[in-house]
């Protein structure tokens, strides 16, 4: 006699957290070993939609997904489009990340409705490999998220919004929900904390410690860098007590934010 | 010798008669369940063509439009315009030159075609009529074939009504399919066969006379052509002068009747008329489908492609409104023509009420001819990339879609550039990749992925630069000098010598800053991402 809890496990749209972690659907390598390990099918999902968590501008979060951006651009004739991106992506450091950079396009959508159109018909066109955008977070509704997850699926492309830290509390039915931080131990760039927060077949994952080898994190020659130290000398804090305002960064006002902070210096 | 049995050939004259062309010109921008309503062409207060669905209610031409109206209340009613008309015939004479190069206008309501030089390119007189007239429906008018060996017997038997069926001679005939000459010779001498009865019998209000000497010839009693070529030259002659004698003559081929062929037109012009005007824009979405139709089988014909379409609405009392289509590539997709002539419609301001719907492309190019592979992969090289450039544009504005590329330039504000992406795809060709592998060495410094343009002034104290609390130097400097000639679009605070430094700051990011030697400000300029 079998019990009824027997066949519900035979039912195959059933998934349980001890099968591990196989992904018929498309994956792309992260260009990070310990990432590539924590994520289902050993990489990016590129038919789904990726939040990128985080409140630090220029924690990383090009490094983090530039390898795989560097390969769908030079694999496939496919934009790479940037809706309304914050600042403006500085075409030689791309390229000499390997990113051909003909395949990027811009969309600057001038408000939020346009934005989500813009992603939507981006990301369903089935002509872009990957959509990075940067919607408001104000006007962000669960149902635009749904939206845009199904568009990605339909047009086979990878769909990344980057959102603030407040965001990480909300359910979202993104395929891959990553929250990066910049890392205490190594101030000098050179890498950065990760934590998945919700990613296919698996339960959210500890930190884990993102390694960059780049330009920046590789070191001037010697006489150069003795030089460098000197001068760096000059500008060491006289007093490590200095005063500074709060830090105000909420990134659907970070222009806002930046003028502030300007305002309340002077 | 070829070239005189070339001029032995004889020619095959077809004639396509369009007996309701004035009307038909308004009520073809109509879907067909709008078509079936009653219309009426109107000139001088009668009406002188009207539809199916007017002539079952009981209308007949030459009513009175107070009877008319009496008759059937819902009828619709445009006026006559003799130009518009004109023009319809010139441009259906472009569309029949496809069919073959020597096409001639018949004003105000006949084209002329030439056909047997095209008897065997579609294989037969047959096959040839059912392609003019099918193609002649789908354009929204109702032709009638004429064919006969001159020009004046073929359009005479159209108006009549009296036209030898291809298909019975088809029949009838024996040739070799593959000698061109016999193919042509035996369609010729079959229609030629076929005619002579008809044209015997055909009553002489057919005619291309004028009424006086209609009436005369009537009332001598003479009812059809037979009769007259009965009667002896020199008598009619002296009747009715050289004239008619001449017009007899090259009705039955006995004087050569030459006719002039139209050239076809290098741009793409057509118009449509609305019955009633259009006050709402989804009612020009049909109109809308069949310029684009018409344009995309003119462009086809030509294998031409078009990457800018003209719009222009137009009426009486409230002006003209253009709309311009544009696109990234040259091409001739219906679909997506009429994909972004919507979106550009509903965006405009348009017009309250539209008489006349307008399509002009005058940038051509030749069309690149893609050739589509036997198995495309699933979703993959099938979809032309720039398809989402034009949709996008088409609702952001022109410049909203961009693409960028390095520059040839040490100064970072003029390293890159943005483009429109039909220029960065243009400028495939140049190898744009080495500028950039020639700017970033190993023997310069780190370059950041985000750039703020222009750079961002920092407040700094005791000389240290603040950005969201203190920031660490960690990394430089790195000297940029502006060049003394640069004309840089640059704000005079930026302009000297500068040092680069990468800098953290308090939340662990990564910046890049520099300070301007000649007055020690600091500036943010990039961060590492």
């Amino acid at each position: 006699m079998t019990l009824p809890i027997e066949n519900l496990l035979q039912h195959r749209h059933l998934w349980r957290a001890t099968d591990g972690l196989e992904v018929e659907r498309g994956t792309l390598t992260t260009g990070f070993a310990n990432l590539d390990a924590a994520l289902a099918g050993g990489g990016w999902p590129t038919d789904g939609l990726t939040e990128i968590i985080g409140d630090t501008p220029g924690v990383g979060e090009l490094r983090l997904l530039l390898p795989a951006l560097a390969e769908l651009s030079q694999q496939r004739q496919r934009w790479v489009a940037w809706v309304a991106p914050p600042w403006l992506p500085y075409a030689p450091a791309l390229a000499a990340a390997g990113m051909n950079v003909k395949r990027i396009l811009l969309i600057h959508p001038k408000h939020h409705q346009d934005l989500l159109w813009a992603t939507e018909q981006a990301l369903k066109s089935g002509t872009c490999s990957a959509v990075l955008s940067w919607p408001d977070p104000r006007h962000l509704r669960h149902s635009d998220l749904r939206r845009l997850q199904l568009a990605a699926r339909e047009g086979d492309s990878w769909g990344i919004l980057f959102r603030p830290e407040a965001a990480a509390e909300q359910p979202s039915p993104a395929e891959l929900r990553l929250r990066l931080a910049a890392d205490p131990e190594h101030g000098d760039g050179s890498g950065l904390h990760l934590r998945v927060i919700k990613r296919r077949g698996g339960w959210p994952s500890e930190e884990l410690p993102i390694r960059f080898d780049d330009l920046l994190t590789r070191r001037l020659a010697g006489p150069e860098q003795a030089a460098a130290l000197r001068q760096l000398a000059l500008w060491q804090p006289q007093s490590p007590n200095t005063p500074h305002p709060p830090y105000v960064n909420r990134s659907d006002e970070r222009t806002d934010a930046l003028s502030s902070s300007q305002r309340a210096y002077r | 010798m070829p070239q005189h049995a070339r001029q032995q050939e004889r020619p095959l004259w077809f004639c396509l008669y369009l007996p309701r062309l004035g009307l038909e010109l308004f009520t073809r921008s109509l879907a067909d369940e709008a078509a079936a309503k009653p219309a009426a062409l109107v000139a001088q207060h009668r009406l002188c063509q009207i539809n199916g669905a007017a002539q079952a209610q009981g209308l007949r031409p030459g009513q009175s439009l107070a009877t008319a109206q009496s008759i059937c209340p819902g009828l619709a009613v445009a006026w006559r315009e003799v130009d518009r008309e004109a023009i319809a015939l010139a441009h259906l004479a472009d569309w029949a030159w496809r069919f073959t190069p020597r096409v001639s206008r018949v004003p105000p309501d006949a084209l002329l075609l030439e056909i047997s030089g095209s008897l065997r390119l579609f294989r037969g007189l047959d096959r040839l009529q059912q392609q003019i007239l099918a193609g002649i429906r789908e354009l929204g008018y109702s032709g009638l074939p004429g064919m006969a060996p001159t020009p004046l017997a073929a359009v005479a038997l159209a108006r009549a009504g009296l036209c030898p069926d291809p298909e019975a001679l088809a029949a009838e005939l024996d040739c070799e399919p593959g000698l061109e000459g016999s193919l042509r010779r035996a369609w010729t001498e079959a229609v030629a066969k076929a005619v002579r009865p008809l044209l015997a019998h055909l009553p002489i209000d057919h005619l291309d006379l004028t009424a006086t000497e209609q009436q005369r010839l009537m009332a001598m009693g003479l009812r059809t052509v037979a009769d007259l070529l009965r009667l002896p030259k020199k008598d009619l002659g002296r009747r009715f002068g050289r004239q008619l004698l001449d017009h007899l003559d090259r009705l039955t081929g006995r004087r050569p009747d030459p006719r002039e062929a139209v050239t076809p037109a290098a741009l793409f012009n057509a118009e449509l008329h609305f019955l009633e005007d259009v006050s709402h824009k989804n009612a020009l979405a049909f109109p809308m489908r069949r310029l684009i139709a018409e344009l995309v089988d003119w462009l086809r014909v030509r294998q031409l492609a078009s990457g800018h379409l003209c719009w222009t609405l137009s009426h009486p009392r409230h002006g003209d409104a253009h709309i311009e289509v544009r696109f990234a590539q040259p091409q001739r997709d219906p679909a997506r023509f009429l994909e972004l002539s919507r979106l550009h419609l509903e965006r405009s301001d348009g017009l309250p009420e539209v008489a006349t719907l307008a399509l002009r492309v005058d940038v051509l190019e030749q069309h690149s001819g893609r050739v589509d592979t036997l198995f495309p992969l699933l979703g993959e090289e099938d979809r032309d990339p720039t398809a989402l450039v034009d949709l996008l544009s088409a609702r952001l504005g022109r410049g909203a879609c961009l693409g960028i590329l390095p520059a040839d330039d040490h100064l970072p504000e003029q390293a890159w550039q943005t483009l429109l992406p039909e220029q960065v795809s243009k400028s495939n060709r140049k190898n744009s990749q080495t500028v950039s592998d020639s700017i970033i060495s190993s023997r310069i410094g780190p370059r950041p992925l985000w750039l703020l343009d222009p750079p961002q002034s920092l407040t700094s104290r005791d000389g240290r630069p603040y950005w969201h609390g203190a920031l660490t130097l960690q990394r430089g400097p790195e000297r940029l000098d502006l060049m003394p000639w640069n004309p840089a679009r640059l704000p005079e605070p930026c302009l000297g010598p500068r040092d680069y430094w990468v800098a953290q700051h308090r939340q662990g990011g990564h910046c890049w800053i520099f300070q301007n030697l000649r007055n020690q400000r600091w500036f943010l300029h990039g961060l590492f991402a």
